[in-house]
This record gives C-alpha cells, sequence and structure tokens, in this order.
C-alpha cells in the first residue's frame, strides 16, 4: 500500500495478480471496451458471468471454448478454479483502462487477447444436398454412439427421415416435453409463418437440465446451421431470419441470463468455436473430420454438446427440405 | 447434471432432476408430480434438486450426496493447480521443449501442429492418426528442425528419459533410431545386459518408414546421433520399409562416418557395396554387432547348453500330438521376428498380424498350426489396457493353448519396465501353472519358453522376474530370437538344428 502525498487517499493495493486474457469475444470486447462496473451473476468452477452495462460477459478458463461473450484466461499457479477467486453473485467487478478488477482477488488486462470473431462464410464452398445429407447421417449417429442422453438426446433417432435401426435411448420427462415442442417448431419452421414460429418458439424455450437448458442448446444449433446455411447459399431474407428473431425476443424472460446471451448470440449467427466448426466441416467436410468435430461438441458440458448437436441436426434438415420424424414421433 | 446421474443411481431413488427453474421446467417438474410452493417461487437463476425416493432414508441419502457433490473443490497449502491447456504449461515452464501427446487419434494433429508451432519437439504416443496427417506433421517439424516421434510412438529414451514404455538402461556410446517399441525395448537391453550403454533411443513411430511418409524422422533421427559427440555406433531397427524408402535410409546411413547396424527385420537386404553398413536379422543380432563395435569383447548368442538339454527332453516328452509352437506376445515386432525365425525353422506360421497374407488368422479366434499372436493388436487393446499392463486376457489364452492337444510349446514375451505392470512374472504364473497341470492332467507334457525384457535397473528387477518364472517352470532365455529358437526345437527336435544359428 502506498499513500500519495498530495492527498490523503489511499492508493490501490499493487499486490493484485495480474493475467493477460488469452482470447476474447466480439461482443464481449464492445462490452468491455468503456469503463465502467459490472454486476456478478454467477461463479462457476470454469467461468465467472458479470453483467455489463451491454451484456452479459463470462471469464473462462482457456481452456474453455473461445465464444462471443467469452474472455479466456489463465489463472495463476495458486488458484486451483474460478471460484478460488472468492466472488459471489451480486459482487462489482470494475473494468478500467483496459483492464478488469476481479473483486480483490485477480485483475485482467485484455490488450493481448487474440479476437474472436467467428465469420459465418466458409472457407469452402457449401456441399450439395447430398453430401451434406451424408455428413448428417455421420454426425447423428456419432452422436447417438457417444453423447450425452440426460436432455434432449434420446431424440436423436427421429432425427433422420429414413426409418432405421437407430435407437438412442428411452425418452426421460424432458425429451418427451421437448418432442412435440421442437417438432411445433418444426412444423411451423415449414409453414413460414411468422406468428406461429414465435409461438412455437417460446413454447421451447428452458426446457431441461443444465444451466443452458436443453431445449435452448437445441434452438441455439438449430439457429446456427440455419443462419449459417443461408449465408452460404447467399440466401437473403430467408426463413432463418424469422426464427432468429422469435429466438432472441422468445428467450427474454424464459430461460437463464447465461442461455438468453447465448441464443441472442446465435441468433446473430455466432457461435462457440467448437459448434461453428462443427456447422463448416458438416456443410463443407468430409465425414472423417464431421466425426471428429462432433466428438469435440459432444464433449462440451455434461448434455449440452449433445443438446446442441440435437439442434444443429434439426437445423440441418429444415435447410436442406427434408423433414424429421419428430411429428410421428409425438 | 453429474449431480442428477449421480442422484438417479442411488438406492431408492426413482428418479432425480436437476435443473434451472425456468417456467417450463417449473412446469414439466409439475407435470411429473413435483408441485411445491417453493418451485412455483423460483426464478431462472435458481437451480431446482427435485428427488423422488421410495423413502425418507433414501430422500436423505440423496440429499447428503448433493451436497457433498456441491462443496467447491479444496487445494492443499502450497499445491499448484495444475495447468489445463498446453499454453498454460509452457507459460508456467517457459524453458520446456518437448511435448508428450497422449490424445485419441483423431485430435492428435491438432495438439501436435500446437506444439511444433512453439518450437516443442512432440512425442506422439498417439495412434489412429491418418497417413495424411502424419505426412502433413512430418512436414512441418522436418521444417522447423524438430522431431516427431511417432505417431503410434509407444517408446523413447531421450537424454537417459524414458518417454512411454522403455527400461533403465545405463548411460553409454550406443544410439538407436527405431520404428518399433518392443524392437527398442529388446535391443536396449541387450545393450545394457551385455555391459554397455546407449546416447539415445528415438522412437520414430510404427508407420514412419513407409512410402508416403518416407522415413523423415529417422533420417532425422540419424542426423542428430551423427552429430552427437557421445554416440559412437548408431543402430536402425524397423519392419522392411518401403523400397524407396529403405533406398533412402541406406544411403542417408551408408553416408555416416560412424558404423552404423541396421535391422529391417526379415526384410532381404543388402547393404549397399563398399557402404560399411552392418546388416543384423534379428534384433538380438543387431545388438550384438552394435556391442562388437562399441568395443565390447563377442557377445556370444550361443544357445546355453543346459537349456539346449532341457529343449531336447521335454521334445522327447511330447506326444504325438503335440506339434506346434503357440507364441502369445505383447510386442508386435517380437511377434513379427519370431514368426521371422520361425518360418525358416519350421514353415509357414499363422498370426493376426502374418508375414504372409495367407496365414492370417483373427486374433481371437483358436490358434491353428504354429502361431503367433500379437495381443497388442487393436482386436485386444481397443477399450482395454495394453498387454503389457493388463495380463487377463493373456492368461486366458495360455490356458487355452494348454487344452488344445496340439500344443507343444508356449512362447512368450515379458516386458518390464516403465509403463509395464509392477509384476509381471507373479501375474502370468498362476496362469502358467494351471496351464502345465492342466496338460499334464491330459497326459501331455507342456513347455513354457519365454524372454523377460528389461534390466535390473528396472522397477519390477529382471532378476526377480527371472526367478518367479523359472519356479513356475518356465524356461527362460536372454533374447526373444534365442527363446524362439528354443521352441522350434522343443517342438521339432533336432531336425531344425541344423538351420539354427547359435547352436555350436
Amino acid at each position: 500500500m502506498t499513500r500519495d502525498s498530495r492527498s490523503d487517499e489511499v492508493m490501490v493495493p499493487c499486490g493484485r495478480p495480474t493475467v493477460a486474457a488469452t482470447s476474447i469475444g466480439v461482443a464481449a470486447l464492445s462490452r468491455l471496451e468503456r469503463d465502467g462496473v459490472g454486476t456478478i451473476e454467477g461463479s462457476y468452477r470454469d467461468a465467472l458471468n458479470v453483467n455489463f452495462a451491454r451484456g452479459m460477459v463470462s471469464f473462462v478458463r482457456d481452456h474453455v471454448q473461445k465464444g462471443p461473450i467469452n474472455v479466456g484466461l489463465r489463472l495463476p499457479p495458486d488458484m486451483l478454479d474460478m471460484s478460488s477467486l472468492g466472488l459471489k453473485a451480486g459482487g462489482e467487478v470494475k473494468v478500467r483502462g483496459g483492464s478488469v478488477e476481479l473483486g480483490g482477488g485477480l485483475e485482467v488486462t485484455l490488450a493481448p487477447a487474440e479476437l474472436y470473431a467467428p465469420d459465418t462464410h466458409f472457407n469452402k464452398e457449401i456441399g450439395s444436398e447430398a453430401e451434406i445429407a451424408d455428413n448428417l447421417d455421420v454426425m447423428v449417429r456419432t452422436a447417438i454412439e457417444h453423447g450425452n442422453t440426460t436432455g434432449l438426446g434420446s431424440l436423436l433417432a427421429l432425427i433422420l427421415d429414413e426409418a432405421s435401426s437407430l435407437n438412442s435411448g428411452p425418452l426421460n420427462m424432458f425429451a418427451l416435453a421437448g418432442l412435440r415442442r421442437l417438432a411445433r417448431v418444426e412444423n411451423a419452421y415449414g409453414r413460414g409463418e411468422r406468428g406461429d414460429i414465435a409461438g412455437a418458439v417460446r413454447d421451447c424455450i428452458g426446457l431441461g437440465p443444465g444451466l443452458t437448458p436443453s431445449s435452448d442448446d437445441a434452438l441455439a444449433g438449430m439457429i446456427l446451421a440455419c443462419l449459417l446455411f443461408e449465408a452460404n447459399r447467399g440466401i437473403e431474407n430467408g426463413p432463418a431470419r424469422v426464427l432468429a428473431r422469435a429466438i432472441e425476443e422468445g428467450a427474454i424472460g424464459r430461460t437463464t441470463p447465461l442461455s438468453q446471451e447465448y441464443l441472442a448470440q446465435a441468433a446473430r449467427g455466432r457461435g462457440g468455436e467448437v459448434a461453428m466448426a462443427l456447422c463448416e466441416e458438416l456443410f463443407t467436410g468430409a465425414p472423417a473430420s464431421v466425426e471428429r468435430e462432433t466428438l469435440r461438441m459432444l464433449a462440451l458440458g455434461e448434455s449440452s454438446g449433445t443438446d446442441t448437436v440435437v439442434g444443429i441436426a434439426i437445423g440441418t434438415m429444415l435447410s436442406i427440405g427434408r423433414r424429421t420424424r419428430l411429428d410421428g414421433g409425438v | 447434471m453429474k449431480i442428477s446421474n449421480a442422484l438417479s443411481k442411488l438406492p431408492g431413488v426413482a428418479q432425480a432432476a436437476v435443473v434451472m427453474a425456468t417456467e417450463l421446467n417449473r412446469r414439466v417438474l409439475s407435470e411429473a408430480g413435483f408441485a411445491d410452493a417453493v418451485i412455483g417461487q423460483a426464478s431462472t437463476s435458481d437451480m431446482v434438486v427435485a428427488v423422488e425416493a421410495a423413502d425418507g432414508a433414501s430422500l436423505d441419502s440423496a440429499f447428503a450426496e448433493m451436497e457433498k457433490m456441491l462443496k467447491p473443490s479444496e487445494k492443499k497449502p502450497g499445491e499448484a493447480s495444475p495447468p489445463t491447456s498446453l499454453d498454460e504449461a509452457v507459460e508456467r515452464r517457459p524453458d520446456s521443449n518437448l511435448a508428450f501427446i497422449s490424445v485419441p487419434g483423431q485430435f492428435a494433429k491438432r495438439e501436435a501442429m500446437r506444439a511444433l508451432s512453439k518450437g516443442m519437439d512432440v512425442f506422439l504416443f498417439s495412434s489412429n492418426v491418418t497417413r495424411e496427417e502424419e505426412v502433413e506433421l512430418k512436414a512441418v517439424s522436418k521444417e522447423k528442425g524438430l522431431l516427431l516421434m511417432g505417431p503410434d510412438c509407444g517408446t523413447s529414451i531421450i537424454n537417459h528419459k524414458v518417454l512411454g514404455f522403455g527400461n533403465t538402461i545405463r548411460a553409454g556410446t550406443i544410439g538407436i533410431v527405431s520404428a518399433s517399441g518392443t524392437g527398442l525395448q529388446e535391443v536396449s537391453t541387450l545393450v545394457h545386459k551385455a555391459g554397455l550403454g546407449i546416447t539415445q533411443a528415438i522412437g520414430t513411430g510404427g508407420s514412419d518408414l513407409s512410402e508416403e511418409v518416407g522415413g523423415i524422422t529417422m533420417i532425422q533421427g540419424l542426423d542428430l546421433l551423427e552429430a552427437d559427440a557421445a554416440t559412437k555406433v548408431i543402430v536402425l531397427i524397423s519392419k522392411p520399409p518401403g523400397p524407396r524408402t529403405m533406398q533412402k535410409i541406406l544411403s542417408v546411413a551408408a553416408g555416416s562416418k560412424k558404423p552404423v547396424v541396421v535391422n529391417f527385420l526379415g526384410g532381404e537386404v543388402t547393404a549397399p557395396k563398399g557402404s560399411g553398413l552392418r546388416m543384423a536379422g534379428t534384433l538380438e543380432e543387431a545388438a550384438s554387432i552394435a556391442c562388437e563395435l562399441a568395443g565390447a569383447k563377442h557377445v556370444s548368442a550361443e544357445l546355453p547348453s543346459e537349456i539346449l538339454s532341457q529343449a531336447r527332453v521335454a521334445n522327447e516328452r511330447l506326444s504325438v500330438s503335440q506339434k506346434y509352437v503357440r507364441g502369445l506376445f505383447s510386442g508386435g515386432t517380437l511377434c513379427y521376428e519370431s514368426q521371422v525365425i520361425l518360418r525358416d525353422l519350421l514353415g509357414e506360421v499363422y498370426s493376426n498380424a502374418p508375414l504372409n497374407p495367407t496365414y492370417m488368422v483373427q486374433g481371437e479366434a483358436p490358434s491353428k498350426g504354429h502361431c503367433c499372436i500379437d495381443m497388442g493388436s487393436e482386436e485386444f487393446v481397443e477399450g482395454r489396457p495394453h498387454p503389457m499392463i493388463d495380463f487377463s486376457l493373456r492368461n486366458i489364452r495360455v490356458l487355452q493353448e494348454a487344452k488344445d492337444a496340439e500344443t507343444a510349446v508356449v512362447l512368450l514375451d515379458v516386458e518390464l519396465g516403465f509403463g509395464s505392470n509392477d509384476d509381471p512374472a507373479g501375474q502370468l504364473s498362476p496362469a502358467i501353472g494351471k496351464a502345465m497341470d492342466f496338460a499334464k492332467g491330459a497326459g501331455r507334457s507342456l513347455t513354457v519358453v519365454a524372454s523377460v525384457i528389461g534390466t535390473d535397473g528396472d522397477a519390477q528387477g529382471l532378476a526377480k522376474q527371472e526367478e518367479v518364472l523359472r519356479k513356475a517352470g518356465v524356461l527362460i532365455l536372454p533374447s526373444n530370437a534365442q527363446a524362439t529358437r528354443i521352441a522350434a526345437l522343443i517342438a521339432k527336435g533336432n531336425a531344425v538344428l541344423p538351420k539354427m544359428a547359435g547352436v555350436g
């Protein structure tokens, strides 16, 4: 501690460890550009979620995937995880001069961070419907074999249009509830009626386990797939825009703040790096790379990854003009 | 989610759900019978734990378990938390220059590229990396002047530190570059047993000498050992390379100013004229030649006379039906070497990794004729520990061979050292005892022959392991090549002697 000779004001303790952010999402960057104060929404093992004036920022350990609202950082060796910061919901986080003071524990400098700004345009040309369908088959089968069915994963066997011997297990109470709701979203999308889509989406938000409920993960996956397909096919003002708006608006007040944030980003075509990579391989890549990226996706969270794959699968079916068997499963 | 999974599995719990209290979740819980005023008052930021249990005690257990799982992890004072990424690890130890990578094959290229981009050499233990990815990785490593040991590299000894599986070998003047893990182990332990030692033992990964990869890592290894002042003799080990790659390797090796011993197991290889290269037919011969070049007195590969006598006696005791050698290997290269030797002495050999594709058998199928099974192959190790660590499958197979009336002798390799089971002999001997007893009960005499690949510097202790196996009635030979020859002698008798090396 030092005392400023010009005043009696005690200066800030100079012993706070400082770490450099390793990555910063494009939305997080815009929210941290100006000095201000945020309020901690939740503190978890690998993440600290903070609400700022312009939206939420998630401070995450750098092994967590890059995302539009994420700031990746490496903790000092003497801290086991983010909860070691001792911060609680309701606490304050200050942004000052390009640095973020995480309570009394840690200061994060933002300047060195690599920017994560996902591009909706793929590096390669999008494949034909038949190629995409083949990749979709690989993705769904991989998810059935390796995914987690505590959320909506047991709906995977109903995604592909051809009847098959695929079996992703019995439906739990959330999958049962999600089945007709997702079928309703699919049907509404097919009819293209704005009101129907909005109503179907509202009825689907906030269902299932997880800090980001399963149905939200599925909707995020769905809208990402639809938007990325349209962006790369050069389709302007397609039905994906209607779905995106319905999701962004429908999420408000109906789900957790974090999930609401993720849905808003997905509705802008901005997913985490793993979801973006999976969609890119699904639409432009070879089956082996689809399998690889699906496995990466499935490793996210507990059922979040699998639930997102459910949504990407439905969105892909919608985009290539096919129908799932969700309706028949009701 | 982890919590709901764990709670659902508890005795007396019919169902458990751990969800955020969104409007829809509250409705679903209510429909499932969890209507509760408290849930009704919860907000979307609140977590609800709903448990349906058979009785109060089960419910109390469930909530006690939940409390335990929700408790934050505690770090011991002074203990640093482990880094969670390569970047974090390098940040903490900026002098790090080697990355040891063992991830599922689909993700190995990405991690290896990351390490190479940081200027690190790589030991890539991962298998199931495609040939194209290996070519891409080695193009990068070569351009950067970095060593990529792998993929599918099980063994290296760098600056006397074992990477992967491997043995404690004294320091010396012999350098090894090997596309075979157990081949490296066999040669290095034989060098040690001869009283000499090694400088470096560089693994290249099993497909480095394929035509597509072209021996990039083997050539880099050769160059490194050439430049290393401590290395006086170089040994190269591989199964037969592709023809173009072989010519390239031999040409580079021929340009070495140091003596080079080449063992391309079973390959019809002639040293280029005037090259000075020394060609070895077996791993044992490679070690022997290397030791002589490094200044050892003549290293004898003669079969011990006492063992020869025991083998002849064992042959005489065979019943009419007992005709065949049955090799059960944890090391793929040793399986291969044994097939090469047995083919010369006994004729064609069946295997799940055969020299001649006509003699292919599935690994799990019953043995046929003379048979050598690589129990470290994919069909055995998918989802299971390697047979160097877990002996259960091999023990079952030993007994199966004993029950087969055509089995004359069982041939085994036993690896000691880092990564191997703490007590291989202790794991094997009960099964061997049962097998021999079974054969005896059926009126047959069964011999088990083994070589133990290890040194007394290994934690398991070579002498102790050999002693345990001898007590179980196993004939122990100092090398896989010798063990194989003895097995042939037991099965076929004196008819093999004219063709057999090591018989005085």
